[in-house]
């Protein structure tokens, strides 16, 4: 890892609007203030519901560093709220919206743009960027590092460098890689290191296709894909060390797997239990209509709290939306929200 | 794609790979245990000792020769339906309960790029489907199909189905040519449609063997022409027509936050609450309760699939009576009475 100064940091962040280290620490030690009070009396001054307080954990949070924000303006792709991010808005919503720590990952359209070596080299940009914040903003933020995919050798590379040196918390993967779903042999050498070392893959769907305005569509259903293709594939029985996290609910799962009836004839307890070994998160997937399915589906221990942003609606749309449509108790809102996700991921704990 | 629907369900309901067999010993000992509650609700209108039909399948396919001859010459469709016969149909109802079958043409549906030979096919199919409904006082009902993408055939035989041939309502495919059911080109078609108030009966199509994963997009097909009938705002421009989706609408409640929202004065719920849906492949109990948050119990409508895979009615009544949580005159809404509100000249049948 690059010897990264504080002045270069900010110097950095500050051209694009980031948050001074003054106001940082100042609010760092409101923080810290506040968290010497006991939490009961902490609790009854927030009866709302303690979005004051820091607890949730955010498994669902881009981030879009400067020579990601070039790229996807060359390409004229991404969501345009991408091009206005910088750390200091990634904080103010987390502090806004109670989340104390946010997992950090690359969103679409991903960082592969046809061309192997500026993947490779906008994929350890983005890494060194993410560990930069980390290590910035102690506490506040986690990594799911990117490869620079479908280059297999330049991944294995990637998997090595992020992990050990920069101490990522896990690695992103998105739902296809040049057409190519997470099940397809050509990535297997990639799945077998992530299970070697017992890593944590963070899902995300991509799907850019601005002629077709069901792209939305496209988009949410292709995480049910990847999902497909890694349990048609056996992936899932080569690999059973890897910690699956799927984004935006699992996509469309409950109603795919109707279909997946041959796939299911691979797996001796059929498909159900290997379904429920996934953890998936609740961004863009809190409606009324999505739970009842999903909670049936997933174990209320494998669903993570997280948000799409910058994308989507805020820390608090997403929280009331739990709250009002899971039907979980106190006790399991806890859980989402916070423990699920300590567990998976324990350096959180401190 | 291979007859896999009972090999398929076998799995996600033992949750171990069953043989066929073994499915259908389930199903006999379903069949047994389902005889005694309807035949005694049923015992005023029932002859002695048997179940009397009382179920109106909405989702039931035919399967005319010339439709047979033009799938075995492309080596398309699923190969049961190249034994179809009327009695084929017939002896299903017969052991499942159901008195009125709604026949229409299934994937890979008539269009194979000759508009001619379409729209022959199509008058050939709708002509024997009427002599079927006639053949058989009160057994059929028909959803006649239509020889789009040519829409000035498909106009012609929108009247002479409805008119002359007396159809119950017109069957589309979720696509034709890859445009679905919102496009601007079948404007005439659904404004004709409308006009008619008529009922559209819709069944998803997508056919791609070279695709592994093509059961996922065959399921998502149903939900991208909803998609496209919601985006180009043609249920707000013909509110008169009354839509059937099939197989629970495919991804739709999974996906209410994706659809297009732009166009719809009074919101996305609110127009995916006035369609039809069918419960033919929509009864797993991961899948329900989505299905039933989302969908009032009067729009739901009972459908097999049938002669494919486990079409057989018992199954499926038995997933909605396990899975639903369902009351007794709910059931009975959905087995029969919704559709009846719908199609009010079958009142006569059973």
């Amino acid at each position: 890892m690059k010897n990264f100064h504080a002045g270069e940091t900010e110097a950095g962040w500050a051209q694009s609007g980031g948050m001074p280290r003054r106001e940082f620490l100042m609010g760092m030690a409101a923080l810290g203030a506040a968290a010497v009070l006991p939490k009961t009396l902490l609790e009854a001054q927030t009866p709302a519901g303690a979005s004051s307080r820091l607890f949730r954990i955010d498994v669902h949070h881009h981030f879009a560093p400067p020579t990601f924000v070039a790229a996807i303006i060359a390409q004229d792709a991404g969501n345009p709220s991408l091009r206005k991010w910088t750390p200091r808005i990634s904080i103010e919503e987390m502090d806004k919206g109670g989340v104390a720590t946010s997992m950090l990952s690359i969103t679409r359209p991903g960082i592969w743009f046809g061309d192997n070596a500026a993947a490779r080299k906008l994929a350890r940009e983005c890494n060194e960027y993410a560990a930069r914040m980390m290590a910035d903003y102690p506490g506040r933020f986690g990594q799911f590092a990117v490869l620079p995919l479908p280059d297999v050798d330049a991944s294995l590379r990637e998997i090595e460098y992020s992990m050990d040196t920069l101490k990522a918390d896990g690695i992103a993967l998105m739902s296809n890689h040049d057409g190519r779903y997470l099940g397809d042999p050509v990535f297997a050498p990639v799945m077998d290191e992530l299970n070697r070392r017992k890593a944590i893959v963070y899902e995300h769907p991509i799907r850019e296709d601005r002629e077709n305005p069901l792209n939305g569509i496209e988009l949410i259903t292709d995480t049910t894909r990847t999902i497909g293709s890694l349990l048609a594939s056996g992936t899932i029985l080569r690999c059973p060390d890897i910690r699956f996290i799927f984004a935006h609910g699992g996509g469309t799962l409950p109603s795919a797997l109707v279909r997946m009836g041959g796939t299911a004839q691979k797996y001796p307890n059929g498909l159900i239990p290997e379904l429920q070994k996934f953890y998936y998160d609740i961004a863009q997937a809190y409606s009324p209509y999505f739970f009842p399915s999903f909670k049936k589906l997933v174990p209320v221990s494998h669903i993570l709290f997280g948000t799409d942003y910058p994308l989507g609606a805020g820390v608090e749309v997403v929280a009331k939306g739990l709250k009002d449509n899971g039907g979980f108790s106190a006790g399991e809102l806890r859980a989402i929200e916070r423990e699920n996700a300590l567990a998976l991921l324990p350096r959180l704990k401190t | 794609m291979k007859n896999s629907h009972a090999i398929e369900w076998g799995n996600l309901l033992c949750c171990q790979a069953a043989t066929r067999r073994e499915f259908l010993t389930g199903l006999g000992a379903l069949g047994a245990a389902a005889v005694l509650p309807h035949a005694r609700s049923f015992a005023q209108t029932g002859a002695a000792g048997s179940t009397r039909p009382f179920r109106i399948d909405v989702h039931h396919h035919f399967v005319p020769p010339t439709f047979i001859t033009e799938i075995v010459a492309r080596d398309m469709g699923n190969p049961v339906l190249r034994k179809w016969t009327p009695q084929v149909s017939l002896d299903l109802m017969d052991k499942g309960g159901v008195a009125t079958a709604m026949v229409s043409i299934t994937r890979p549906g008539i269009w194979f790029g000759d508009r001619a030979a379409t729209r022959k096919l199509a008058r050939e199919c709708n002509e024997y489907g009427a002599r079927m409904v006639a053949d058989h006082p009160g057994r059929f009902g028909l959803f006649a199909a239509l020889p789009l993408p040519d829409v000035d055939a498909s106009l012609r035989e929108i009247e002479y189905a409805l008119d002359t041939l007396k159809a119950d309502g017109m069957g589309m495919m979720s696509s034709y040519d890859d445009k679905y059911l919102g496009d601007p080109a079948f404007a005439p078609v659904m404004d004709e449609l409308n006009r008619r108030k008529a009922i559209v009966y819709e069944h998803p199509i997508r056919e791609d063997r070279s695709n592994p994963l093509n059961s996922i997009e065959l399921g998502t097909d149903t939900t991208r022409t909803v998609a496209s009938l919601l985006h180009t705002a043609t249920v707000v421009r013909c509110p008169d027509i009354r839509f059937i989706l099939a197989h629970g609408g495919g991804t739709v409640p999974y996906v209410t936050a994706r659809m297009p929202s732009q166009r719809l004065p009074k919101g996305v719920i609110y127009e995916l609450q006035r369609f039809y849906y069918d419960t033919a492949q929509a009864f797993n109990p991961y899948l329900v309760p989505s299905f039933k948050a989302l969908v009032p119990v009067p729009h739901i409508l009972f459908g097999t699939d049938a002669p494919l895979g486990i079409g057989q009615a018992e199954a499926v009544a038995k997933g909605l009576r396990d899975n639903g949580g369902f009351t007794a005159s709910e059931l009975r809404a959905i087995e029969r009475e919704n559709a009846l509100a719908l199609l009010p000249r079958l009142k006569g049948s059973a």
